[in-house]
């Protein structure tokens, strides 16, 4: 595996993968009673923090209409999630079949508010309705995918030396930054953190920079689906940045990077110092609606390592 | 010596393996190694060679050429234009051409053997009957992995041109590591042995010529780190793989950020070799053998921190201290010593200067009364106790014949021991319970 690539790897596009976006309708707002308004906030050790800075961050359509504000994340923020991925040690001790039901019932809490998601899709990139509904439902399968190969994606028993097994185990890297791609705000963070967490890490999102709502929505998915505080960090804010904090932190013991060259770069020489994993797309991009593309058993392998256990037997 | 008194000591003389074929092989070539690219033999574009010593004597065996820029470019191109051919041929004909190496090692394995000994100082036992062995063991493994390509990893393809940099502990070994895998996906390489250790990698080259391999998919390039840095950086390379120290490792990651190469790295270890009382502890003590003073210590995964249990760590360090002091050391083609010679003067500096660290920062010393041979580069095997945990010695990577023992109480204890470390490449656990484990 080491000297060879995926050949699927030649279909990826040298820019992102987007669905065709509606012009705005220009209809003026009459006058009516102001909504509740909603905070969004970012999600650390499972609980919903206000940003350390105290500084929100405006974010339009991809018509330049305003939205709504996310939180602002500072390298603090970071630091916290860091600290409360490795507070979290229930979820990587889970087995394999656990992690499924915990992803199944994800999958389910998704599916009772599908047409939020789609309506929040709708609202932030400006694509049909139809096209947003597919992106829920596509997400919805992505995690299925993954909860299936929970208990399935496993190690290897090698016949090595005259009495002696090597178990070849797949092992969660640890604490993972995973910086999702600004485009499929939802089935992008899906198709990343689902197969990050499978196999037993803990994870903090850096979610689309542009449109980071899906990704701040799921926040109450997560609180009540039964997954252990800590195991999904989410820290919303300037992609780049917040990227940077996290490639450079020690206690990180892999990053994924979906963005720029640029971004990809930054990544791989800021991870050098405490030789972090690292897996980025080189500024080529996945079509996320494409499942050759977008999911698969090599998303595991990038989220695990191989510990040989050599056992002797007999006399 | 009376055979009564042999009864008496149990002692026993040298037993010098044959060098003549090696010194033959080196002759044949003048004692002067040009770079083997594109199938052919070519003198450095540098004009300039330097010599590989054979560290049990310090004797110099040939000299070597020293690839500059010029010549790294010269040899990529090659790799490249040998790619699409090589690539295309299909799983089947490369597996036979692994085959065949395979096989061409096998029938030249004791010169191999003696060659790697020559020019590493490590026993000729070990290159005999593990190091070479396992070399034919990988190109045959490998061909099989040829020959199963079209069909088990059909939706995979070859990366492109390889650049490889190999350590001089396990020259021939890291070799075939190398080459092998890559070369079976339809990869073309370029390969740069260790400065002390290109003899081998040499003669590996000349195997290739044997057995008729399509010029240009292996190209060897020997010289220093610069040579290395100069792959590392080519624009024409699809991936490198490294096997060093961690430092080198960083640099190359820093320095291939962004650019697309894929990397493969194999660094440094400070292994842990944890031993809980129920142990038998002559096994123990065997293991520890082959843990630390195997390879004269320079081993990645060299078990080279002892964690042994509070109860029985008096004990079992007798029984190392006792074990210590009747290990031979000597000239790498005496076939009844243990331990060879470190590969080079400044890597016995290295270990010298980190010794006296230890000392200084007040860990026990322990080594065996008899003295080393003066000809050569030799260190003999050594044990610290009273090691904190925290003291460079149990910190740095030593990469020579250096045991660093510290005990533990409960079991608890012994794994923040081991982890306590920024590696994470081995360790073993010595134990007749499995609940232990």
């Amino acid at each position: 595996m080491e000297y060879v690539k995926p050949r699927i790897e030649d279909s990826f596009s040298d820019s992102p993968v987007v669905k065709p976006v509606k012009k705005a309708d220009l209809k003026s707002n009459g006058m009516h009673l102001p909504e509740i308004d909603r905070t969004t906030k970012m999600y650390i050790g499972g609980k919903q923090a206000r940003p350390d800075g105290g500084y929100s961050v405006v974010i339009n359509d991809t018509n330049g209409r305003y939205v709504g504000e996310v939180s602002k994340g500072n390298r603090k923020d970071i630091r916290n999630a860091v600290e409360a991925a490795h507070a979290n040690n229930k979820w990587g001790s889970m087995t394999g079949h656990s992690r499924a039901q915990v992803l199944y019932y994800i999958a389910e809490n998704l599916a009772i508010r599908k047409d939020e998601f789609a309506n929040r899709l709708v609202q932030m990139t400006n694509q049909s309705h139809a096209d947003a509904v597919q992106e829920v439902e596509l997400s919805i399968e992505r995690i299925y995918t993954y909860a299936a190969l929970a208990d399935k994606y496993d190690g290897h028993v090698h016949h090595t030396i005259h009495r002696n097994v090597t178990l070849a185990m797949p092992e969660a890297i640890g604490v993972m930054g995973v910086i999702c791609p600004d485009e499929s705000p939802l089935l992008g963070f899906i198709s990343t953190v689902i197969p990050a967490i499978t196999m037993g890490n803990n994870v903090i999102v850096i979610p689309s920079e542009k449109s980071p709502f899906s990704a701040t929505d799921f926040y109450q998915i997560l609180e009540t689906s039964d997954v252990p505080a800590g195991t999904v960090n989410i820290v919303t804010g300037g992609k780049d940045e917040l990227a940077q904090v996290l490639a450079k932190h020690d206690d990180v013991d892999g990053i994924w990077y979906f963005g720029t060259k640029k971004g990809c770069k930054d990544m791989e020489f800021l991870s050098a110092d405490n030789m972090k994993r690292t897996w980025v797309n080189y500024g080529k991009y996945r079509d996320w609606s494409d499942k050759t593309q977008g999911e698969g058993q090599i998303f595991l392998r990038h989220a695990s390592q191989i510990k040989n256990i050599w056992i002797p037997y007999g006399a | 010596m009376k055979i009564k008194e042999i009864y008496e000591t149990m002692s026993y003389g040298p037993a010098p393996e044959s060098a003549e074929e090696a010194i033959q092989f080196l002759d044949n070539h003048k004692r002067k190694f040009n770079l083997f690219i594109n199938g052919k033999w070519v003198a450095p574009s540098s004009k300039e060679y330097f010599d590989s010593i054979n560290p049990s004597t310090k004797e110099k065996l040939a000299q070597i050429s020293e690839a500059n820029e010029a010549d790294v470019n010269k040899a990529v191109a090659a790799a490249k234009r040998a790619l699409p051919e090589w690539a295309n041929v299909g799983g089947h004909q490369r597996a036979r051409y692994l085959y065949a190496l395979a096989r061409q090692i096998q029938k030249h394995s004791r010169l191999f053997a003696v060659l790697e000994s020559l020019d590493n100082g490590k026993p000729i036992r070990e290159t005999r009957d593990i190091d070479i062995p396992i070399v034919i063991r990988h190109f045959y493994h490998h061909a099989g992995w040829a020959q199963l390509r079209d069909t088990e990893l059909k939706d995979y393809k070859e990366l492109g041109v390889i650049g490889q940099i190999i350590p001089w502990n396990f020259p021939l070994m890291m070799l075939a590591w190398k080459i092998a895998p890559a070369i079976a996906m339809g990869n073309t390489i370029v390969l740069k042995p260790a400065e002390s250790t290109s003899l081998t990698a040499l003669l590996f080259a000349e195997i290739c010529e044997q057995i008729g391999l399509p010029n240009g998919v292996v190209n060897i390039i020997t010289g220093h780190g610069k040579t290395g840095a100069t792959l590392v950086e080519h624009k024409d390379v699809n991936k490198i793989a490294f096997t060093g120290s961690t430092e080198v490792g960083k640099i190359i990651r820093r320095a291939t950020a962004g650019t697309g190469k894929k990397l493969s790295l194999e660094l440094g270890g400070k292994s842990p070799f944890i031993v809980f009382e129920d142990a038998d502890l002559d096994s123990v003590v065997e293991g520890i053998v082959d843990a630390i003073w195997f390879n004269q210590g320079q081993v990645c995964c060299a078990g080279s921190r002892l964690l042994v249990q509070e109860s029985i760590a008096e004990k079992l360090y007798k029984k190392i201290r006792t074990r210590m002091e009747s290990l031979r050391i000597g000239n790498a083609l005496d076939k009844s010593i243990d331990i060879g010679a470190i590969v080079d003067k400044s890597q016995l500096k290295v270990i010298t200067d980190l010794v006296q660290l230890g000392v200084d920062e007040g860990s026990t010393l322990c080594q065996p009364s008899w003295a080393c041979p003066k000809e050569g580069y030799f260190y003999p095997p050594t044990m610290f106790t009273d090691v904190s945990p925290s003291a460079t010695i149990a910190q740095e990577e030593i990469f020579g014949p250096v045991l660093v023992a510290m005990s533990f109480r409960t079991h608890k204890e012994a794994v923040k021991l081991a982890n306590n470390t920024r590696y994470g490449l081995a360790c073993s656990v010595w134990t007749e319970l499995r609940t232990s484990i």
